[in-house]
């Protein structure tokens, strides 16, 4: 009956949360720390381990520091640390995948093994041995998931080269002497668009999980930053304490992550339509 | 099999030298005698031609002689001979859970398509997904062990032991599972062998748990195998929560200590495992299709 | 004059879909007698897949039976739960369906479904089963039979296939099979064998079978009554002689010329 609109509806209703929801997040990515004076490095050791309170609005951790200041000022860490790594990530991958969708060839082979190959590694142990060659850190932290990006894209983006390639109008352009550049730039790249844009989506949010993994392991972002990961590395000793603040970091994690997959999701099904008519 | 292990042993040999830094003065300290570090690099064969480096890295290799951990002095085999069982035993146990878990939502799913026990089980996998493992392992830390005190939190000594880290561990694949028994199981229930079987009067429970599950298993047999390695790799951060002493811990802590002989062994141990399961898993098709076995 | 086996009563079995609702099956009534054959032909969209459906309660949401009712010994089929009907398919009332190369599990051997059949119904001995199944496969003409019990769907071509499918269908003695476009997807000399073969079963068991098809060749020569359908509803139905020769409906009589002149 009105089943499917309705599925669709909610499907797109939940997305539209969802991107509310994301739209806060970076809000407070941007705004937080000038609306929210307190400094999150402060170290304050006569208060430590607080209760929630008016002054500390999700009590303070092991060294005195207001969590919640700390949660605010991470969103803009988390978030940027995946932002970045997903937008070289993308580039690199469009980049690889163009090469290997148009010239083919032995270009096509070397490239196609090499992200099947890192297709084929877990994404945090790929994230781990990036860390272990480089070393740790927040810049270190973005090539990891830069690096983790990078495959996915490159496959999907190769792939739909691929089929435009041979189509008519690419040689008519080829064969009227138009450079590979430009061809790749007026046709390749903006009939990818729609799937780039999805699979990017999606990809910063595992973005985030990785970024919050490696910081948690003390392989990422390195203390004090309070990057969301990182807070939940001294959770365990304030666990029995205050749960809700020591696991504050963790729902915000949670919560981005599920915001990006149904945002992604619903670009999809919006897209679809378009991917389907060509 | 073989080739894959050789290319994963290529690359993690050049990975570790593509450390920057002079390792042997991370394991002399900066201000080494210049004679007893270039003696030390002889020793360690560090001047020798890269080529002669990686024959006799697959030399040793064979023997089974994964180097010396720079930090302990200890072979890096034993430091993982201890802890490799530990690792398997909890990727098992959290594949078994989050198959058994899964694979039960995915089938209550379809069967139920758009009721609401159906979106309410895709909503949980959604969430179970997006949830970092070590954020879910707090979370049972929390409620069965500080809160309820059933089960134990740290360390890996007994059976009770495995309980929590083997949940946290297959959390986010249980969400994987279900989502992709579900589409599976859907496509399949809408065959026409299907409703073959139910024009012959057989029981409903027959059809969707013996029937139409087993022509669904192999996309969820697929994204088994390949999770198994990102289980190994997670094993990292649930070991670190729980405090077990096991393979993940060690190459988290070599990586900490820059400790490559400690990597280099842990890296390939757990690739092999990984191939090796999914060797297995094709292995599984044959069984489970018999067209995959006629082609 | 004899009480029929199966009675359908008005019977509307409508969809419900997103642009509205299709009224598939809207106000169907026949009889099927023991023993006879009875055609239900129509082109596709006429709702005469879905009437069979509807007999052994396989029409599947969006689809619903709405109103109407099936008798058969003494009971309204349309108000039996899953359960109780689970108990009359396959046993009393058996269905072979227009897909064979589709229509078996791909994933078990022949042995093992036909075998099913059987057991879903009644619990023999296992050694017993396995002779049922031999003499099932020899009664539907596939040669070899027991070593083609291990054996699975792909290894076998269309008619064979339709064999099986049939040597299924009537392992528990039904009393009606309901047979959907049989011989559609198969070849024209396999289509004959296959309704000979179920012409000759017809008579061995005494069994009634309702025949789905748009192919008036095969009614002339195997069906005794016709009943033709039209838009969800039954336009005409006589003996097949009567039909043929004297069509009332303007439908009837298009088709009718069809035949008569090819």
């Amino acid at each position: 009956m009105r089943k499917n609109t309705f599925k669709r509806f909610i499907r797109r209703k939940m997305a539209v949360v969802s991107a509310f929801i994301l739209l806060f997040f970076v809000l407070i990515a941007i705004l937080g720390p000038i609306i929210f004076r307190k400094d999150p490095y402060a170290i304050d050791l006569r208060n430590t381990r607080q209760p929630i309170s008016k002054e500390h609005w999700l009590g303070t951790d092991d060294l005195g520091r207001d969590t919640f200041t700390r949660l605010v000022y991470g969103t803009r860490i988390t978030l940027a640390v995946s932002f970045a790594g997903v937008f070289i990530g993308t580039v690199v991958g469009v980049l690889l995948g163009v090469c290997a969708g148009y010239y083919g060839g032995l270009i096509d082979t070397v490239l196609s093994r090499l992200i099947d190959i890192i297709l084929a590694f877990p994404s945090l142990l790929l994230a781990i041995a990036v860390v272990a060659i480089l070393g740790r850190g927040l810049e270190n932290t973005i090539i990891a998931i830069a690096v983790s990006s990078t495959p996915s894209v490159a496959r999907m983006v190769r792939s739909v080269t691929l089929s435009i390639r041979n189509q008519e109008y690419i040689m008519s352009c080829e064969i009227s002497g138009v450079p590979h550049r430009r061809i790749i730039a007026t046709h390749v790249i903006p009939n990818t668009m729609s799937q780039i844009i999805v699979n990017t989506t999606l990809n910063l949010g595992t973005g985030i999980l990785s970024a919050s993994s490696l910081s948690f392991l003390g392989l990422g972002v390195q203390p004090p930053h309070p990057e969301w990961g990182a807070m939940l590395s001294t959770a365990r000793d304030t666990l029995r304490f205050y749960p809700l603040a020591s696991l504050a970091p963790g729902i915000a994690v949670t919560l981005v992550v599920l915001s990006f997959s149904l945002v992604g999701d619903g670009l999809r099904d919006a897209l679809d339509p378009k991917l389907k008519n060509r | 099999m073989i080739p894959v292990l050789l290319i994963v042993s290529i690359l993690v040999f050049f990975m570790t030298r593509l450390i920057p830094g002079d390792p042997v003065y991370t394991i002399l300290g900066m201000d080494a005698d210049p004679q007893e570090a270039e003696a030390m690099r002889e020793r360690l064969g560090l001047n020798d031609p890269l080529p002669l480096q990686y024959l006799n890295y697959m030399k040793n290799l064979a023997r089974g002689d994964l180097g010396s951990s720079i930090k302990s002095q200890r072979p890096v085999m034993s430091e993982i001979k201890s802890r490799y069982p530990i690792t398997l035993k909890l990727s098992i146990l959290a594949t078994i859970f989050s198959t058994t878990v899964g694979m039960l939502m995915g089938i209550v799913s379809a069967v139920n398509r758009s009721k609401f026990s159906d979106n309410l089980l895709m909503v949980i996998s959604l969430v179970s997904v997006s949830a970092p493992i070590f954020f879910v392992g707090f979370l049972l830390m929390l409620l069965f062990s500080l809160k309820l005190g059933w089960l134990p939190s740290v360390g890996a000594s007994s059976s009770l032991h495995y309980i929590l880290p083997s949940i946290a561990l297959g959390s986010s694949a249980v969400g994987m599972i279900a989502r992709t028994t579900r589409s599976s199981m859907l496509d399949v229930l809408s065959q026409d062998y299907i409703r073959t079987s139910r024009s012959r009067g057989i029981k409903r429970h027959t059809i969707i748990y013996s029937h139409a599950l087993k022509n669904a298993l192999i996309p969820v047999i697929t994204l088994i195998g390949l999770r198994f390695g990102s289980l190994l790799a997670g094993a990292t951060l649930t070991e670190t929560v729980f405090s077990i002493n096991g393979l993940g811990r060690l190459l988290v802590q070599g990586v900490l200590d820059r400790d490559y002989p400690v990597v280099q062994g842990c890296v390939l141990i757990l690739a092999a495992t990984f191939i090796t399961i999914n060797t297995i898993v094709d292995v599984l098709y044959g069984v489970i299709d018999p067209r995959v076995k006629y082609e | 004059m004899q009480t029929p086996l199966l009675q359908v009563k008005d019977l509307k079995t409508y969809f419900h879909i997103e642009e509205g609702t299709v009224l598939a099956v809207d106000g169907v009534s026949f009889d099927i007698y023991a023993g006879e054959n009875l055609a239900l032909v129509g082109e596709s969209g006429s709702g005469k897949s879905v009437t069979a459906m509807s007999i052994l309660g396989l029409v599947d949401p969006p689809g619903k039976i709405i109103d109407g009712s099936i008798l058969y010994n003494d009971q309204d089929l349309t108000k039996l739960n899953d359960r109780r009907l689970e108990n009359i398919r396959g046993k009393e009332i058996s269905m072979i369906f227009q897909e064979p190369m589709t229509s078996l599990n791909p994933v078990y051997t022949i042995g093992r479904q036909i075998a099913e059949s059987i057991t879903a119904h009644e619990s023999y001995p296992r050694d017993k089963i396995r002779q049922m199944t031999i003499e099932f496969l020899k009664l539907v003409e596939i040669p070899q039979a027991e070593q083609k019990l291990t054996q699975y769907p792909h290894e076998f071509s269309g008619g064979m296939r339709q064999r099986v499918m049939i040597a299924m269908a009537i392992a528990l003695q039904p009393k009606i099979l309901i047979a959907d476009e049989p011989t559609t997807a198969l070849d024209v000399t396999i289509q004959a064998q296959i309704m000979k073969l179920v012409s000759d079963l017809q008579k061995q068991m005494n069994m009634s079978v309702l025949l789905i098809t748009h192919n008036l060749g095969i009614v002339a020569q195997t069906s005794d009554r016709v009943a033709v359908m039209y838009a969800g509803q039954i336009v005409e139905m006589a003996r097949t002689q009567e039909l043929f020769s004297n069509p009332m409906h303007p439908y009837t009589r298009g088709i009718a010329e069809i035949i008569a002149h090819s």
